[in-house]
């Protein structure tokens, strides 16, 4: 048996002299450790989250949206009109693709809330007007027919597809393929139903969270045409009237390099037309930033996190020195036996530092065992809230979890050795 | 670190060279104004002369403050003197740090102490193996292992290896302090008051134990304030105020050598 493992041994039978306040001392550490992977388990959870949403906006995209100009910035604009027109218009549309020639495709979309009705079911929904590229740049892919076809488009034709949700509200027992649904005042006929997909939160202030269940996609010309630009909305008792034209234009770049360089032209071909300016009616959103953003603020959520966790560790280790002074203490004698019988005081040092460690390092593997546990209950507990645990996080929490053995218990360690034989053993 | 010895029947083993020991015990009364006194200086040893020859049988007796339990210190290698040589073998030790001490306590003293002095957490063979484990690197061999078990067989505890101290009796304890003694196959045994905690019948085992490893050629000094206890040993030191005051046969050597000599006489007639 090597000197370590019987040193190990040893000291191991020194720490179960007291059960109980070995345990408790240990469970510090635990709940430190634990803490540690706990947190960085959720906030980890949540940038990825957040970077799987951005990255789902792709990093070579740059999106302008319309935006309804707060009320300052309605009465900046003079009287407020009774139809409040706001928003990007076709020529925006026709006017970057014309100016910006690193745009490399973009897709115009109109949202509209309506009513979806089939029969007597009905279901709230968006029914978006946009083009073939749709399915492309949202990564929607078909669960039966078709998407929309750019010969839709050109031809006005009343054709629909359906997100999953409003298939499984208005079609709950045959086949959407072919059959009609009712947007407003018209009929669509059903062209094809996209996959599953979940809903996005919103991210930012700039972009709504996308719910694409709950979609209806129809040709963008076929929603001009049928729903204009105007929307009147008396529901509520309260007249509303809206013009607007277009809800979102999303533009892909070739390449990552040119979204930095072409954000500002991007931005100037649409600010300084339609008065927008001054209405301040449209937002520019550039993922590559919000993406870079997210992993700024994960990382320092991360640090704040992992540092508060921290905390518990060092107090953990506190109570390791407290304890270990105390044994020192309590076993003065012993430690004049030991010197008389040949221990050098280096001996005595790594005694009660190998006492130290083992408190730590068994309070370090409960506690990765916890702090592994643990997030499988949250994810129990709150389905919505994801979490991951990084290996890293898990070898970093018990390391230094060993370090505070070693840390905190140096002290008490050193004090021990440089007792004098004498007088320790003389003690009673 | 080891200490080399010549022939060891009956050489010196242990010589003491007008060996002192001052403690300074804090300061004396304040003076006038304010100021502390000049710190108190204690002479534990007064310049002690005497040598410890191979396989001797001795105790040191004293009243308490007499300087018998620092002398024991210094012989222990638990301390230094203030001043004067302590040779052990051949080296003087006085001289040496502390990490040279605590190899030779390891190696070439065993100590027998009035309460047992045994690590409460350890089993029976655990505390007999404790002073090899500051030997070198620490590492046991299985001599090491056998050399412990015989020893628990010689003091009787052979089916009590893995039982804790608190499981013996006081008599069994000091028996398992005197096989740790004996672990390192010290040149000089140490005993402290080894009977003090002990009844009389124990402790007449104990001496009984002790006279044994003396027969068997083993260096033995005692310190006792009994006289009875002193009276197993061959030789008897009385020190008082830090000074050896008598050094002589026990009155059971000085028997024996009246004894010695009648024969003789007898003989001659």
């Amino acid at each position: 048996m090597g000197r370590f493992w019987r040193s190990l041994k040893l000291g191991m039978k020194s720490l179960l002299l007291h059960k109980l306040r070995s345990a408790l001392t240990v469970l510090g550490i635990v709940f430190g450790v634990a803490a540690v992977i706990a947190m960085l388990a959720v906030s980890e959870g949540f940038s990825r989250d957040q970077q799987e949403r951005l990255q789902a906006l792709g990093a070579v995209n740059i999106i302008y949206r319309s935006v309804k100009p707060s009320e300052e910035a309605q009465a900046s604009g003079g009287r407020p009109a009774r139809i409040l027109n706001y928003g990007l218009k076709y020529d925006d549309y026709d006017r970057l693709m014309a100016s910006v020639p690193t745009i490399k495709k973009a897709l115009p979309i109109r949202e509209v809330r309506k009513e979806i009705r089939r029969l007597n079911r009905s279901i709230d929904g968006r029914v978006v007007g946009t083009t073939h590229m749709y399915a492309d740049f949202n990564k929607l892919s078909m669960d039966r027919g078709r998407f929309l076809s750019e010969a839709d488009n050109e031809h006005f034709e009343n054709y629909a597809v359906l997100g999953s949700e409003v298939t499984s509200k208005l079609f709950p027992y045959e086949d959407p393929i072919g059959q009609s649904v009712k947007l407003g005042s018209d009929y669509y006929t059903v062209v094809g139903v996209t996959k599953k997909r979940g809903s996005t939160s919103a991210i930012g202030g700039s972009l709504a969270g996308q719910e694409y269940d709950k979609d209806v996609y129809i040709p963008l010309n076929t929603c001009r045409l049928r729903f204009g630009e105007r929307l009147i909305d008396n529901r509520s008792g309260q007249f509303s009237a809206e013009e607007t034209q277009l809800s979102q234009i999303t533009m892909q770049l070739g390449d990552i390099r040119e979204v930095r360089p072409s954000a500002p032209i991007i931005e100037a071909a649409v600010r300084r037309f339609n008065n927008h300016d001054t209405k301040k009616d449209v937002d520019l959103i550039v993922p590559l930033d919000l993406i870079q953003e997210a992993e700024r603020l994960a990382w320092q959520s991360s640090l704040l996190l992992g540092s508060i966790a921290a905390i518990s560790l060092i107090v953990g280790g506190i109570g390791i020195m407290n304890i270990m002074l105390a044994t020192v203490t309590e076993r003065t004698r012993e430690i004049g036996i030991r010197r008389a019988l040949g221990a050098k005081q280096r001996d005595i040092t790594e005694q009660f530092l190998i006492e130290s460690m083992v408190l730590s390092g068994v309070g370090g593997l409960l506690g990765v065992a916890l702090g592994v546990g643990l997030p499988f209950v949250i994810r129990y507990l709150f389905p919505e809230m994801k979490v991951m645990i990084t290996p890293i996080s898990v070898i970093v929490a018990f390391c230094v979890s060993v370090l505070v053995g070693v840390g905190f218990g140096l002290y008490p360690a050193r004090r021990a050795a440089q007792m004098d034989p004498i007088e320790a053993l003389r003690h009673e | 670190m080891s200490i080399a010895f010549g022939n060891r029947l009956g050489k010196p083993i242990v010589r003491l060279v007008d060996l002192r020991k001052q403690y300074v015990m804090g300061h004396g009364p304040k003076k006038k104004g304010g100021s502390d006194g000049q710190p108190v200086v204690v002479h534990a040893l007064r310049g002690v002369t005497v040598e410890f020859l191979q396989g001797e049988y001795v105790a040191i007796m004293g009243a308490s403050g007499s300087g018998k339990s620092t002398m024991l210190n210094l012989l222990g290698c638990l301390d230094r003197p203030t001043s004067g040589q302590y040779i052990l073998g051949e080296q003087d030790v006085a001289v040496l740090d502390d990490d040279e001490l605590s190899e030779i306590r390891s190696q070439s003293i065993g100590f027998i102490f009035q309460s047992y002095n045994l690590i409460q957490q350890y089993t029976v063979m655990e505390n007999i193996l404790l002073p090899l484990t500051y030997q070198g690197t620490g590492e046991l061999s299985d001599e090491d292992l056998d050399r412990a078990v015989s020893l628990a067989q010689m003091v009787g505890l052979a089916e009590r290896l893995d039982h804790r101290p608190s499981q013996l009796s006081g008599g069994q304890q000091q028996r398992v302090a005197i096989a740790r003694s004996l672990v390192n196959d010290p040149y000089i045994i140490l005993a402290d008051e080894a009977t003090g905690n002990l009844d009389s019948i124990t402790a007449s085992e104990i001496m009984a134990m002790l006279e044994k490893l003396n027969d068997a050629g083993k260096t033995i000094i005692m310190v006792t304030h009994e006289d009875d206890i002193a009276q197993h040993a061959k030789r008897i030191i009385r020190m008082k105020d830090g000074v050896v005051v008598e050094d002589g046969l026990s009155a059971r050597m000085l028997e024996n050598e009246r004894e010695d000599r009648r024969v003789a006489a007898a003989a001659r007639h």
